[in-house]
């Protein structure tokens, strides 16, 4: 069992990530509120990311794929 | 096959650039790997097969280019236990927006594993099973990084509250 993947052990644990309030590891993060504050931190992060403007060169480089699609 | 896929390819770019900013913590880094992602798509594109999740199959290359450069660092520095790879996390005061900087440092402080479970399924809108397919293991190991991710996340920032709070204290 040396060899079973970090995540086997927990599987029992993150199974019931619904019952966050579970205090076995006494870490867990406190309620469903705040897993669904810090989530939803989480994507406006990511959003404002994926949002923000594309530099010049992956411009170039997408432009370069399309004339590429157009020829074929 | 590949008719319209630089189109398609293009519109999963702004997704493909937020997770390998996580990633990396650096827009710059973030950009190096999107770039070299979508050269490899478009190299490897007659092996994508038409209908499949194209997404998921961009952030597959996306993550093993990460973490391959992560790997072949870590053994040219001889870095056991880390402390060179935290390095190239830049730090994240140096970009975004300020209602998003605590999450920013707490992010980079995160495993390079549990980063990619949280953005990928927090984030990214990918289930546990097409997050574990990406990443290239169990299910339960990507529901075991995202909890112990949260839990991290949720301390550390607290930690940066109150820093912050100190500071103001001080002033």
């Amino acid at each position: 069992m040396s060899g079973e993947p970090e995540g086997n052990s927990s599987d029992k644990s993150a199974d019931k990530s619904d019952d966050s309030s579970t205090p076995k590891s006494g870490r867990r993060v406190k309620n469903k509120a705040d897993e669904d504050r810090l989530d939803d931190n989480i994507s406006a992060f990511y959003d404002d990311l994926a949002n923000e403007p594309m530099p010049e060169r992956l411009r170039d480089l997408l432009k370069n794929l399309n004339e590429k699609d157009d020829k074929k | 096959m590949s008719a319209d896929l630089g189109e398609q390819i293009a519109e999963l770019v702004p997704k493909l650039r937020a997770f390998a900013i996580s990633l990396c913590s650096n827009a710059t880094m973030g950009d190096d790997l999107v770039q070299e992602t979508v050269v490899k798509a478009w190299a490897a594109r007659d092996r994508f097969e038409p209908g499949t999740n194209l997404n998921a199959w961009l952030h597959t290359i996306l993550r093993n280019t990460y973490f391959s450069q992560l790997r072949k660092t870590k053994r040219m520095v001889e870095d056991p236990d880390g402390s060179y790879e935290a390095t190239l996390v830049a730090p994240a005061e140096q970009e975004g927006r300020i209602e998003h900087r605590d999450l920013r440092r707490a992010l980079a402080e995160l495993s390079a594993d549990q980063r990619e479970a949280i953005v990928l399924v927090c984030a990214g809108g990918f289930s546990y099973e097409e997050a574990a397919s990406i990443a290239g293991c169990a299910v339960g190991t990507v529901k075991s990084r995202v909890n112990r991710g949260r839990e991290m996340l949720v301390t550390l920032m607290g930690r940066e509250v109150d820093l912050d709070k100190n500071a103001a204290d001080a002033a």
